[in-house]
């Protein structure tokens, strides 16, 4: 099927896959969830009723963003984001990375 | 009594008591306290209840920790540390670390005279609370620090105008500050104008678990000359501080008739110390000695009633363990930890948390009915526990030693403290009274049962109280069991079955005769169902065993077998006895 999309759309893809790939893995590893990476939906939200993480464990993600995928977020980017959902938090690493289009 | 944050570096958290009072050659209880950085100051609280119940004749009383890589770590990773030495209440925010020790002697007041000695202070009284808001971050509104507060002047029965001088625990930090000192002004500063306010950690640094005594010592020191410490490094107040604690370089001129020691802690506990001028004139070679007042009458128009159990282990949860069921006790048969079953939000708890809350949820009836918030805020958690929750522990210097000191796990290192369960177990079923953290090794479960029953029945502070002892056992240890175990015991009229708490009793290590005695006051135990460290609960959890064998002694209480029951744990740094009895018909 991604045969027929463009291939930048096609590029955006595979990079949006891996990247939330990285990023249940660093979420997997904080949040000691029983289970496949894969199980973390996406559209989760990160605090409250979704993961259930709190402000402690936001600076755990900044941490480890920066020393396991080699991302720093500045202070603005957190705020900005609200860091709301596992997807937005793609966003905001595929941003970094100047991967968005 | 030994106030801690960390013990003797992770190994061995209650033994650093122990050697403390063997080298002194003390054979009363050893308890060591650990409420994070209000560590000390609990504990000079307790010391002053051990004295006025009998427990004790002198007591020694304080704190001390070293400053670990963990804690330097950890501190570092939530960000508040100051790159120059703090300057509370104003710029730069952020603390500086410290290290060190900081003993009293306590004795009676009666006692003082009668050997002819001149007291520095007197402790007139304390209050102890729970944030129930977050692991690290104060209540923004600081109503738990103000129940604390409201707590030692209720102790103390002080009018909140009538203080002279406050030791902040201002520990530069942003969210500390301005959260004290606006329940200070609130609460002090009500009908007229605050009192003086001063920050010693400016001086000293934090000293972590024994910040409280140390800088309680700070203060007592300059008013035994007529004058209050001062708050070096103030270069004017942030938004929402004082605007003249103190500052300067020199102590300022001012007689302290009345006093108090402000101390609060990660897992959201506080401590606040009532503590006055000695009745008598003090010379420069007198030893430090703080006298406590003498015994107030007990008030008994009401009394404690033990109503309910919970058990939570790794294989499921115990809600009434009863005598044929003692292989339940340890296994636990019933049900399991899933805490969504109880309906309590687990995600973010370590084991030691989940199990502690469970057994709680149970011992409270949780399940069956929420606490209404008038409640929450009158009704507390005192827990026993042995060692950090292992864990958590691990995690920390796991992610310090794969990333570097600069990288510690933050949330690890906020839930490594002996009494972040605690913490997370007050956030999680708002348990806001009163909380403490207590070890003496095996028998800390039930030497907290026994500080909450006597809680209860001294001060109104509280109407109940969930005490028990929570286990994690460490991946060397694989023959200790583990898990937790609750009790919830309450102020009220007893109804006929129920067990009530007919007395109790704390004597040093192995003296069980000492804490029988005390706890039977008198009274013929011959029909008495004794349940002690040879009865065979199979467990070998240290802290939450001698609550289980609390829980098997009400159950039988309640089938009507026997009248009354004695448990007793005498094989950890103090002897502790727990005497029930059944309200006949």
């Amino acid at each position: 099927m991604t045969e027929d999309l463009p291939h930048d759309v096609a590029l955006y893809l595979e990079r949006r896959e891996r990247t939330l790939d990285e990023v249940r893995r660093l979420l997997v590893q904080i949040i000691d969830f029983d289970g496949e990476p894969s199980g973390i939906d996406p559209d989760a939200s990160l605090f409250g009723t979704g993961l259930g993480l709190d402000s402690l464990d936001a600076v755990e993600i900044l941490v480890g963003l920066e020393i396991d995928l080699g991302v720093r977020l500045e202070g603005d980017d957190v705020v900005a984001l609200g860091l709301r959902s596992v997807n937005a938090l793609v966003d905001a690493v595929m941003r970094a990375r100047a991967e968005l289009p | 009594v030994f106030g801690t944050c960390f013990g003797d570096a992770f190994t061995d958290f209650h033994g650093v008591a122990r050697r403390l009072a063997g080298a002194l050659d003390l054979a009363g209880p050893i308890v060591t306290v650990s409420t994070a950085c209000a560590s000390s100051t609990n504990a000079i609280g307790f010391a002053r209840d051990l004295l006025l119940r009998g427990h004790a004749d002198v007591v020694v009383a304080g704190g001390a920790d070293a400053l670990l890589r963990e804690a330097f770590a950890g501190f570092s990773a939530l960000g508040v540390l100051s790159a120059s030495p703090c300057a509370p209440f104003s710029e730069p925010e952020g603390t500086t670390l410290a290290e060190g020790a900081g003993f009293l002697v306590l004795e009676r007041a009666s006692d003082v005279g009668r050997r002819g000695g001149h007291a520095w202070a007197t402790i007139h009284g304390y209050g102890l609370s729970s944030d129930g808001f977050h692991e690290t971050a104060p209540d923004p509104s600081g109503a738990g620090l103000e129940r604390a507060l409201r707590g030692a002047l209720g102790d103390a029965r002080w009018g909140a105008d009538r203080i002279d001088f406050v030791s902040a625990h201002a520990t530069g930090t942003a969210n500390n500050d301005r959260v004290e000192w606006s329940v200070i002004d609130r609460v002090l500063g009500a009908t007229g104008a605050p009192p003086m306010v001063a920050a010693s950690k400016s001086q000293v640094g934090h000293a972590q678990g024994a910040a409280g005594v140390v800088e309680l010592i700070v203060a007592l020191i300059c008013h035994r000359e007529g004058a209050v410490p001062p708050t070096l490094h103030f270069r004017g107040p942030r938004v929402g501080c004082p605007v003249d604690p103190v500052a300067g370089s020199r102590p300022r001129a001012l007689r302290v008739v009345r006093g108090l020691k402000v101390s609060s802690a990660f897992g959201g506990a506080n401590a606040v110390l009532a503590y006055g001028d000695a009745p008598m004139a003090v010379g420069p070679s007198t030893p430090p000695i703080v006298s406590s007042l003498d015994p107030i009458p007990q008030r008994r128009a009401e009394c404690v009633v033990l109503d309910g159990v919970g058990v939570a282990t790794p294989a499921g949860v115990v809600r009434d363990p009863v005598a044929k069921d003692l292989a339940g006790v340890e296994r636990g048969s019933e049900g399991s930890t899933d805490l969504r079953c109880l309906g309590v939000d687990a995600r973010r708890l370590d084991p030691s948390s989940r199990w502690l809350t469970a057994a709680a949820v149970l011992a409270l009836g949780r399940e069956r009915r929420s606490l209404a918030s008038a409640e929450m805020a009158r009704t507390g958690l005192f827990v026993g526990a042995t060692r950090m929750p292992d864990a958590s522990a691990r995690r920390c210097r796991e992610s310090m030693r794969l990333r570097g000191i600069g990288a510690a796990a933050a949330p690890a290192f906020a839930r490594m403290s002996v009494n972040a369960p605690a913490g997370a177990c007050a956030r999680a079923l708002g348990l806001l009274g009163p909380t403490t953290m207590v070890s003496i090794g095996e028998g800390s479960g039930l030497l907290a049962v026994v500080l909450a029953a006597d809680w209860l029945s001294h001060r109104d502070d509280a109407d109940g109280l969930v005490a028990g002892g929570v286990d994690e056992r460490p991946k060397d240890l694989p023959n200790d069991d583990e898990g937790a175990a609750c009790v919830y015991l309450s102020r009220g009229r007893a109804r006929t079955g129920a067990a009530v708490v007919a007395g109790w009793g704390v004597a040093g290590p192995g003296d069980p005769e000492g804490a029988v005695e005390a706890a039977g006051r008198g009274r013929s135990l011959a029909r008495t169902f004794v349940v002690d460290d040879r009865t065979a609960l199979r467990c070998n959890a240290e802290a939450s065993r001698s609550v289980a064998a609390a829980a098997l002694a009400v159950a039988c209480l309640r089938s009507g077998d026997v009248p009354s029951a004695l448990v007793i744990a005498a094989r950890g740094n103090a002897s502790v006895a727990l005497y029930l009895e059944r309200v006949p018909a």
